[in-house]
């Protein structure tokens, strides 16, 4: 399984996007960004156009993109919509956020209380972006209770490396910024690793032959290649024009 | 809206029964599937490279075929394979746009292709693989349980069945009720002992497969060539018919 490369774009995008925000967001509740009146709004931008990027990169696998509109309707039952709703009602206070910063300054009650509430959102979307894959009950390698931290220690690594790399550019290297990001990349790392481990359970697709009384296919190769190792390379052909034949006849993608 | 249906007292729970054992794997049910369809309520159902090298297309109705068991215990079990039209579709509720929905008067899960986006989150969702992506009209279709011929009423009565139905020359496909558990379908599934494909994963399938039946039928033993002081001439006919 292979996903679009245009939902690929979209989940790494709006990490970045989605992450740096909730970083800027908390990071400014808490009075730890200096007060340039124009770094946070340039940054609140960036971190906008990647989550941008990221949603029409979205559209692009789309077979009728013109309809997009029509997926934030059923927020009821589905996390793809879910996922656009959560990911439009960030634009809002994250803009009024980064103007309320340039206006009232970053002291203002008003300026910081809209850094949580930005914040929060950015991580319910990517949050939302997660509860996709990890809904799908028939793909295990998502249907698991990894998926969705992961998706939270992704977003919060790539938005402090996109930070970090502003910030550097803007007022030069910071330390504490470069040691959360170093520390959300082994976080990361540790997701991922914990992830390989897990996979390891029986495949699934064994159960409804089991269900039929019938053997896994796999001990009937395996009995093949003892007994006879003589016809090994016939059996591969035979093999191998069966599985041709049967693809032409299924279809099977 | 793609929430499902409250289901409706004594609704139907309308779905196929496909027997294992007497499936032959002759592809007549995805052909006239293919046939009826692509003039039906999906229409048109689009082939690509059908003589090429990897022929791709359209279709509601997929034959898969197994081998299964070693040696004695060996069989082709025939695969057919289609929507399950479940009672808990995962297909429908992970669909953001409302094209997809269930019915609640007989429980057929069907596509509205007006307003599908073509995400094909549902193909993902579907652990039958029953969803199938017209790459040309940009949005997903699948098996409608031929909606437009079972409550077509300029067909005979007799002919109101899905075309993978009427068409099997083998009858290994049933149409029915199977909500209701007076029903011929639904006889036949507690008789043969039909399951449904994968229920760990929640799904509640309506269709059901009727399992193999014992591979092996006890022959005769052969027949002995006579021996002892019998007829000298009775002896010899049976040698020579013997050979």
């Amino acid at each position: 399984m292979t996903p679009a490369t245009s939902v690929l774009l979209l989940t790494t995008l709006t990490g970045f996007g989605y992450g740096l925000i909730a970083w800027l967001g908390t990071l400014a509740a808490l009075g730890f960004l200096p007060p340039a009146p124009l770094f946070l709004p340039v940054a609140v931008v960036v971190g906008l156009g990647f989550a941008n990027a990221g949603l029409t990169a979205s559209m692009l696998h789309l077979g009728h993109p013109e309809r997009a509109w029509r997926a934030f309707s059923q927020w009821r039952s589905s996390w793809l919509a879910r996922e656009g709703v959560a990911a439009l009602s960030t634009f809002p206070p994250a803009i009024a956020f980064a103007t309320l910063w340039w206006v009232l300054g970053p002291d203002a009650p008003a300026t910081r209380t809209l850094g949580v509430v930005t914040a929060v959102l950015s991580l319910v979307t990517v949050g939302c972006t997660a509860m996709i894959y990890a809904s799908l009950k028939p793909i295990r390698q998502w249907h698991n209770p990894h998926t969705a931290p992961d998706y939270l220690i992704f977003a919060v690594f790539s938005g402090a490396v996109l930070l970090a790399a502003i910030w550097a550019l803007w007022f030069g290297a910071a330390q504490g910024l470069a040691i959360a990001a170093l520390i959300a990349a082994v976080a990361g790392g540790s997701a991922k690793f914990a992830i390989g481990t897990s996979l390891t359970d029986r495949s699934r697709s064994s159960l409804w032959r089991r269900r039929l009384g019938l053997p896994p296919s796999v001990q009937c190769a395996r009995l093949t290649a003892r007994t006879s190792p003589k016809t090994t390379s016939f059996a591969r052909w035979a093999t191998r024009s069966r599985a041709s034949t049967r693809s032409n006849y299924a279809g099977s993608r | 809206m793609t929430s499902l249906p409250q289901p409706l007292p004594g609704a139907k729970k309308l779905g196929l029964v496909i027997d294992l054992d007497t499936c032959v794997g002759c592809h007549a049910c995805a052909v006239n599937c293919k046939e009826w369809n692509t003039g039906g309520h999906y229409a048109p159902l689009p082939d690509h490279e059908p003589y090429g090298k990897n022929p791709d297309g359209v279709w509601f109705n997929r034959i898969h075929s197994y081998e299964a068991g070693c040696g004695s215990e060996s069989r082709t079990v025939n695969f057919p394979r289609s929507c399950l039209h479940c009672d808990e579709p995962q297909c429908v509720t992970v669909c953001p746009t409302g094209a997809s929905y269930k019915r609640a008067e007989d429980g057929i899960v069907l596509v509205n292709t007006d307003i599908c986006i073509g995400c094909k989150l549902c193909s993902w969702a579907c652990p039958y693989g029953a969803r199938e992506f017209d790459d040309d009209a940009g949005v997903m279709k699948k098996c409608t349980l031929c909606i437009d011929r079972i409550y077509n009423e300029a067909l005979p009565e007799a002919e109101r069945e899905p075309a993978c139905v009427a068409t099997c020359p083998s009858r290994a496909r049933h149409f029915g009720d199977l909500g209701d558990p007076n029903s011929k379908v639904s006889q036949l599934v507690a008789e043969r002992g039909g399951i449904s494909l994968m229920p760990e994963l929640g799904y509640a399938p309506v269709n059901r497969y009727l399992p193999p039946r014992k591979a092996t039928i006890a022959a005769k033993p052969l027949e002995q060539r006579a021996t002892g002081a019998s007829n000298a001439l009775l002896r010899m006919i049976d040698k020579v018919l013997s050979r």
